[in-house]
């Protein structure tokens, strides 16, 4: 019965991560263009600490600012990190490096988004 | 060595390439996202009441990555992004709808225009202030 259902759902099957990864790249098509537009639109933005503490300070726009770069953030890290641990695993490694590597991969993306949050969120 | 014998082989005309290409402009773009939230981390410091936000010590420290060749290299950079976008959008595309993979070869050439016009234009949008200062 056990198998039955293991064979007939998704869960376990890998189909999740690979659902995740690609709803998270359409949105970072358009998050890290739209990014790249914002940072070269006037010389300064994004280059100097007046114009950073403008934008996220900014009375309208600053939550938007925020928030964008709490999601570009996130998914980023996520489909990076889930991106790379695809990669390794088509190398079919010994388990012990596929446990050595997650755990670099899952204590990195932590130790990073938590880095990242604070620093959008020191404004 | 085997995995050089296939990519000089069989595999040379089909999408292999471009399946290379994506992995390893994907793990360039992840490094790169690691040393972006890495030398972002100066931001942090306090802003001081008695010193003008133009000499907050994040602008010192960013300001020669804010010119020069260090533009060029995010420009090309953008390349990076732009083939794992477009090629990431075509993966989907011919994965999702039905009966484009009959397109394929539309849906190549169809992203390999965007992407030129897409980077030319982003190069316009870095370089144009230093062009005209320089």
């Amino acid at each position: 019965m056990a198998r039955t259902r293991a064979f007939h759902t998704s869960r376990g099957s890998g189909t999740t991560g690979w659902l995740l990864q690609r709803v998270s790249g359409l949105v970072l098509v358009v998050l890290v263009i739209l990014h790249y537009f914002l940072m070269h639109v006037d010389p300064d933005r994004g280059h100097t600490f007046k114009s950073v503490y403008e934008a996220f300070t900014h009375p309208v726009w600053g939550p938007w600012f925020k928030t964008l770069d709490l999601t570009m953030l996130a998914l980023g890290l996520w489909h990076g990190l889930n991106g790379t641990w695809n990669v390794i695993r088509d190398f079919k490694l010994p388990p012990i490096w596929h446990v050595v590597l997650l755990g670099v991969l899952v204590i990195g993306g932590v130790a990073f988004g938590v880095l990242g949050v604070a620093t959008i969120m020191a404004f | 060595m085997s995995w050089v014998k296939i990519y000089a082989t069989y595999h040379r005309f089909s999408g292999s390439w471009a399946f290379l290409g994506h992995r390893l402009s994907g793990l360039a773009l992840t490094g790169y996202l690691f040393l972006h939230i890495w030398t972002l981390k100066g931001l942090q410091e306090k802003v001081d009441p008695n010193i003008p936000l133009e000499q907050h010590p994040w602008t010192e420290y960013v300001r020669p990555y804010a010119s020069g060749v260090w533009l060029v290299l995010e420009w090309v950079l953008f390349s990076a992004v732009l083939f794992h976008a477009l090629n990431g959008v075509r993966i989907a595309l011919v994965d999702m709808v039905a009966h484009s993979s009959r397109y394929q070869k539309q849906l190549f050439w169809g992203s390999v225009v965007l992407g030129t016009v897409l980077f030319v234009g982003m190069g316009w949008l870095i370089l144009r202030h230093a062009m005209a200062g320089a």
